[in-house]
């Protein structure tokens, strides 16, 4: 087991660069997921760490080596890739045992270790076929098996759910931090996809353009999103982002001349005649009754409703924008009926429009 | 108004006669199309297309191999009239011992030219796919051989291996202190010397396939290993070739047809004796040549293709066979 630290790490592909100094303190046993839109580099720094790309400046450190110029091998890692990297040609078994085959130990340790791994997976039974012959789900046990095997310390997960069905995703998700939570080991975990990112993660890292955006925990980048961009990209549906300007008396007016008191957070960050913007999560926006209270009051027109089952998303045409709101299920109003949409103080986060980030 | 009544009266039986001959069909058959389902529809439309390839193969291909060996049981010199000879074509081969020299040739073309070849095409390709330096002009370099035409080659070649001081072999053997070589000259060394240029040749081809075979292999698979740590010859035997084995069955196959079958290396590097000297480069293809064209005994030729055959259709089997995925 151990820690990664990664200082002021740069990437370049001959004059672009593409990761631009970041730093990342991972603690021994925590379940760190990197996350965020294709190209925003989580991959690029997942292969630095792995030793599969050079770096191009700075330091990465493993359980306090610093492993810039170690091979991979010697690392002390294992890798889960998007497509497996199980060799088809070879059984379950072999496949398994082929991250030992460099191991000094002797052939009955390694024996045992392979059937332990497969155990634990639940691949006892499949140990003799060939990856052709499994299924989806069961060629990502393979691969978890393959990196479980040799017992790393940290283990480093490049989307490896991507390629799996919605059910069997939700499924492995779970199966992954079943395992996290009974082995304790440090893991790296890329993805794109902000649900497995909440699920899995104790910290999340948001990267966007080879900047890291936001870390925090779920429910921190939940709930106080730094930029507008990790507001964006966390939950779903998407943040409603409204145009607004601040006042002097510590609150905001909304293009349409509504007036929103400023929540407690942002005291004193707000200044007169700000340009600013009011973001607000579709799971605050209720559809309410006129008068009910709240800080954020709007009126609109419902152009699409999309039943979720308990509740419905309610989109809603306010001057020339469209914002999503919720409305439980028995009390969906009708496409083109005129609403009446309510959110609590608390639930309203403001940002700047010229720098994008959270005013606090 | 009269005149025209007549007319119409004279037409009317011919186009009665062009609707029951032309359109009727063609009516009939619309009609019967439109009533077909959708994959009965698609049937008829690729058996359509497909009719006419068909029809071309059974008039080239098929119909001359079937009288190939109609003929190998008959005497025929072209000009006589086909004498049924039964087997006895067959037993005459059995008894030529030129027979069974050219028979070893063709197998010594063979086993020499398919796993040779193999292995510099696997090396080449295998480096030039870590190369990204001049990638494309390399693969190209490789590949002009493919391109010439084998008469020029045979020519050119012939002439580096005439003795000094013209050849060129020679010449570096000279400068390198070692003795003059008789290459095609010499019985035990002639074969090799007319199989090089015929490796060289098919090289480009074969080290382009390889290239798409390594290319198709996905990354991950090699980086998975080196995070496991194994040595690039484990890499090698254990990822690469094995996940190769596609393109290694294709390219067995189709090169030992290829060495099987070979004549024109052969024939434009012995032009002044095809085959020699003494039959020890005369592979089953240039003897079938002979009895053919030289010797008009085109039974006997016929029975000797119907040999061919049978060899081309047993390795290929044997090694389709041995290769195939267990």
């Amino acid at each position: 087991m151990a820690d990664v630290s990664i200082r002021q790490i740069y990437k370049q592909y001959g004059s672009v660069e593409v990761i631009h100094g970041l730093d990342l303190e991972i603690a021994d046993g925590e379940f760190v997921v990197l996350v965020g839109p294709s190209g925003c580099g989580k991959s690029t720094m997942l292969r630095m760490i792995a030793g599969l790309e050079e770096i191009s400046g700075g330091e990465i450190a493993i359980g306090g080596r610093v492993v810039n110029h170690v091979e991979p091998k010697d690392r002390n890692i294992a890798m889960v890739f998007q497509n497996y990297a199980i060799y088809p040609h070879m059984t379950v078994y072999k496949n398994i045992g082929f991250g030992l085959r460099t191991s000094r130990l002797p052939q009955a340790d390694k024996d045992r270790r392979i059937r332990d791994t497969a155990k634990i997976l639940g691949l006892t039974d499949l140990l003799e076929r060939r990856p052709s012959q499994l299924s989806g789900g069961q060629r990502q046990r393979v691969a978890m098996g393959r990196a479980m095997v040799r017992q790393p310390a940290v283990f480093l997960f490049d989307e490896p759910l991507s390629n799996l069905d919605a059910q069997l995703r939700a499924q492995m998700r779970l199966e992954i931090k079943k395992l996290h939570q009974a082995m304790g080991t440090t893991i790296v975990f890329v993805t794109h996809d902000q649900v497995e990112a909440m699920t899995l993660a104790d910290r999340i890292v948001i990267m966007k353009d080879g900047y890291i955006q936001q870390m925090g925990t779920p429910t921190e980048v939940y709930e106080h999103p730094a930029t507008m961009f990790a507001a964006r990209f966390i939950g779903s549906p998407s943040m409603n982002m409204l145009p607004a300007t601040g006042t002097a008396d510590a609150a905001v007016t909304l293009a349409g001349g509504a007036r929103v008191p400023a929540p407690p957070s942002v005291n004193g960050a707000l200044q007169a005649d700000q340009a600013l913007f009011l973001g607000v999560r579709p799971d605050h926006l209720l559809v309410t009754e006129p008068g009910a209270p709240g800080a954020l009051h709007l009126e609109g027109t419902v152009s699409v409703i999309e039943p979720l089952g308990p509740e419905a998303l309610v989109y809603v045409t306010i001057g020339d924008r469209e914002l999503v709101a919720k409305a439980p299920a028995h009390k969906t109003p009708e496409v083109g009926a005129s609403v009446h949409l309510t959110a609590a103080g608390e639930a309203v986060h403001l940002f700047d429009a010229q720098t994008e980030r959270a005013l606090c | 108004m009269l005149a025209q009544d007549r007319n119409r009266q004279i037409d009317r039986p011919a186009t009665h006669r062009v609707w029951r001959t032309v359109g009727f069909p063609i009516w009939l058959y619309l009609s019967w199309y439109r009533s077909r389902t959708i994959r009965q529809k698609r049937v008829v439309w690729a058996w359509t297309f497909l009719s006419v390839p068909l029809l071309f193969y059974v008039v080239i291909r098929f119909y001359p191999t079937a009288d190939a060996f109609w003929l190998s049981l008959h005497d025929w010199n072209l000009l006589s009239d086909m004498e049924w000879a039964g087997m006895s074509n067959f037993g005459r081969l059995a008894a030529d011992p030129e027979f069974w020299q050219v028979f070893w040739n063709t197998f010594q073309y063979l086993l020499l030219g398919t796993p040779i070849s193999l292995v510099i095409a696997f090396t080449i390709a295998y480096y030039l796919d870590q190369v990204r330096f001049m990638h494309g002009f390399i693969r190209a370099l490789y590949f002009l051989p493919f391109l010439t035409t084998a008469v020029a080659m045979a020519w050119v070649w012939r002439w580096f291996y005439q003795p000094v001081p013209v050849g060129v072999f020679n010449n570096i053997l000279a400068e390198l202190g070692i003795a003059q070589q008789p290459f095609l000259r010499s019985t035990s060394q002639a074969l090799p010397s007319v199989l090089a240029p015929a490796i060289w040749a098919g090289l480009g081809f074969q080290v382009i396939i390889f290239l798409a075979g390594l290319r198709a292999i996905p990354q991950s698979y090699y980086e998975a290993a080196r995070i496991d740590g194994v040595s690039r010859l484990t890499i090698l035997w254990e990822i690469t070739i094995p996940l190769l084995k596609p393109t290694i069955v294709f390219l067995v196959v189709f090169s030992s047809i290829g060495f099987l079958r070979i004549f024109d290396h052969v024939f434009n590097m012995t032009t002044n004796d095809p085959g020699g000297p003494l039959n020890s480069t005369e592979p089953l293809v240039l003897m079938i040549y002979d009895t053919a064209f030289n010797g008009f005994q085109m039974g006997y030729a016929a029975a000797q293709t119907v040999v061919l055959f049978l060899v081309l259709l047993v390795v290929s089997l044997i090694q389709l066979r041995i290769l195939r995925d267990r």
